[in-house]
C-alpha cells in the first residue's frame, strides 16, 4: 500500500500579538516581522534556512516554489517572505493569510514524523516570539476557519482505482461528516488531476493536534486499503498491464505533452511501478520537473514549447534509465 | 463628548435605536450622521420614517452596520468582517466575541480550544487547562465507580483552585 500516499504536510498558522492581521499592517511592521523571524530562526537553527523576499524572486523562480509547495499562491509577491530549510522539507512563509504559515512536507504517509518537525520549528519560534492566543479560541487566526490549533494536516493519496469505481464522491461525502475533507493535490480551490487527492483536517477547534492527526491516519488507511482492493480487482482485468504499458510507452516516445496529459499519464506510471520496478520518489521528481515553472528555469516558454520540453523532459528521465 | 465612529469629532447627534426589544445609543459627529444616513435626524428636517425603519430592518442596509462598534486596535468594524471573511486583528475576537461565537460554534462544532498552548501563556491559562482535564479524568472516573481515584483528583483539583 506504500506507492498510495504520495505525500504528508503539517502547517500551523501563527500570528504574533504586537501586530495586526496581515491585511492591516503597514510596510514598516511586515518588514520589522520578516526581521524578526529571520533572527529567531538564526539564533535557534543557524544556517538551517535559506531566506527569499517574494519582491526578489522573479515570477518563474516563485511558481517554481509553488510547484515545489514550498510556498502558496497566496504568499504575497511585493511583501511575502518565506524561509525554506535546505533538505526543502521545512519552509515558512510570512504574509501570507497570517504573519506566519510554517509547513513542513514529507514523501509516503508520515503523519507524526511531519507534525513532530512542525512542532518543533514552532516552539523554537514560540521562545521567541509572543503568539496571540486565547484560552478558549486558541491560536488566533486571520480567518476563523483556522482558529484552535490553527493546524492542517493533509496527506495526498494517488486514488486511481478509486476514482475509476467513481467512489470519490462517497468518500468526499462520509469524511465531511468526520471534519475532514477532499481537495485537489495543490489545497483549497484546486482542481484535481492525475487522480492525485489531498485528503485533509477541517474543524480545528475543539480537538488536539494529535488527535486531529490520529483521525486523519485511521481515515487514510481505511481509504487506502478500499484503494488497495480496488487495484486488486483492476488487475484481474486482462487489459490492465496492457493499459499500463500502453500509456509508458506514450510517454517513453511522445513529442508533444500538455500537463493535463502528463498528469493522466505519470498516474499510470505510478499505478504500474512496482510491476516496472519504479521508484514513486522518482514519479514525484518528475512531476516537479514536468511543471511549467521547472520547464521554463529562467527563459520565457510559450505553452507551445512547455509542452514540447516537456515530453523532452520526459523521455530523456525514463530513456536514461534513471526510473 | 467625541464621535463614538470616527472617534474625533465632537458629538453633535445623540442617536437611539431599538432592534427586537434591544436598545442602543450612540454619540456621533454630523459627518458620521450623515454617512450613516441620518442626518436628517441631526438637522430636525424631513426625516422620512419610512426610510428609515426600510434601512433598520433591511439586513443588508448600511446604517445598522456602520454604527456598530469598532474594534480598538485595528479599527475594523463588524461590516468589513461580514466583507472580507477576515479579521483585522487578534483582538477583533474578543471585541466581537458575541457577534462572533455563534459562527464559530456553527464553523467547528466547539468553542474550547483543547490543542496546544504557546510556552508564552499565563501561568492562569495553564492551570485552568490542567484543571479542566483533570476534571474530565474525574467525570470519567464516576462514570466508571472508580470513586478511590475519583477522590484523589477531587483533592487535586481543589488544591490547583485554592492557589488561584
Amino acid at each position: 500500500m506504500n506507492n498510495i500516499a504520495v505525500s504528508t504536510r503539517v502547517r500551523f498558522a501563527r500570528n504574533l500579538k504586537r501586530y495586526p492581521f496581515v491585511g492591516c499592517m503597514n510596510l514598516s511592521q511586515r518588514e520589522e516581522l520578516i526581521s524578526l523571524v529571520k533572527t529567531a530562526l538564526e539564533k535557534a537553527a543557524p544556517g538551517v534556512f535559506e531566506y527569499y523576499p517574494m519582491n526578489e524572486l522573479s515570477d518563474i523562480k516563485a511558481a517554481m516554489l509553488v510547484e515545489e509547495k514550498l510556498i502558496s499562491h497566496e504568499l504575497d509577491k511585493d511583501s511575502g517572505f518565506v524561509a525554506i530549510s535546505h533538505d526543502r522539507t521545512s519552509s515558512i512563509m510570512l504574509g501570507e493569510e497570517d504573519h506566519l504559515r510554517i509547513c513542513n512536507i514529507l514523501p509516503g504517509l508520515a503523519l507524526g514524523e511531519t507534525l513532530s518537525s512542525a512542532d518543533k520549528i514552532d516552539d523554537i519560534l514560540d521562545q521567541r516570539l509572543d503568539y496571540a492566543f486565547d484560552e478558549n479560541l486558541g491560536f488566533l487566526t486571520n480567518c476563523p476557519t483556522n482558529l484552535g490549533t490553527g493546524m492542517r494536516a493533509s496527506v495526498i493519496l494517488h486514488l486511481p482505482a478509486l476514482e475509476k469505481a467513481e467512489f470519490i464522491p462517497v468518500i468526499t461525502g462520509s469524511i465531511g461528516k468526520l471534519g475532514l475533507t477532499v481537495r485537489g493535490s495543490y489545497g483549497e480551490g484546486t482542481k484535481v488531476s492525475g487522480a492525485l487527492y489531498s485528503i485533509s483536517n477541517q474543524v480545528t477547534l475543539g480537538i488536539s493536534e494529535i488527535e486531529s492527526v490520529s483521525k486523519l491516519d485511521t481515515v487514510v488507511n481505511q481509504i487506502m486499503e478500499r484503494e488497495e482492493s480496488a487495484r486488486e480487482r483492476m488487475r484481474k482485468n486482462d487489459r490492465y498491464e496492457d493499459e499500463i504499458f500502453r500509456n509508458y510507452g506514450i510517454m517513453r516516445y511522445a513529442r508533444v505533452m500538455p500537463l493535463d496529459e502528463f498528469m493522466e499519464l505519470s498516474s499510470w506510471l505510478r499505478l504500474g511501478a512496482p510491476i516496472m520496478g519504479i521508484s514513486e520518489r522518482d514519479i514525484d521528481r518528475l512531476t516537479v520537473m514536468a511543471s511549467p515553472a521547472h520547464l521554463c528555469g529562467d527563459t520565457i516558454l510559450s505553452p507551445e514549447e512547455i509542452n514540447k520540453k516537456r515530453a523532452d523532459v520526459v523521455r530523456e528521465f525514463l530513456g536514461k534509465g534513471k526510473i | 463628548m467625541i464621535c463614538e465612529n470616527c472617534k474625533q469629532n465632537i458629538a453633535t447627534t445623540h442617536y437611539k435605536q431599538i432592534i427586537n426589544g434591544k436598545a442602543g445609543s450612540y454619540y456621533l459627529c454630523g459627518e458620521c450622521a450623515e454617512n450613516m444616513g441620518i442626518s436628517s435626524i441631526a438637522e430636525g428636517l424631513g426625516f422620512g420614517m419610512g426610510d428609515f425603519f426600510a434601512k433598520m430592518f433591511d439586513t443588508s442596509a448600511p446604517p445598522i452596520a456602520k454604527i456598530q462598534k469598532q474594534c480598538g486596535k485595528c479599527k475594523y468594524t463588524l461590516d468589513h468582517i461580514k466583507d472580507q471573511g477576515r479579521m483585522g486583528c487578534d483582538e477583533c475576537y474578543s471585541c466581537f466575541e458575541y457577534e462572533l461565537k455563534p459562527y464559530i460554534k456553527k464553523m467547528h462544532g466547539s468553542v474550547k480550544h483543547t490543542g496546544k498552548i504557546p510556552k508564552t501563556a499565563s501561568e492562569e491559562i495553564r492551570k485552568s487547562r490542567k484543571i479542566s482535564e483533570l476534571q474530565e479524568k474525574l467525570d470519567h472516573c464516576v462514570s466508571q465507580q472508580d470513586f478511590e481515584t475519583a477522590a484523589k483528583l477531587r483533592d487535586e483539583i481543589k488544591e490547583l483552585q485554592s492557589d488561584e
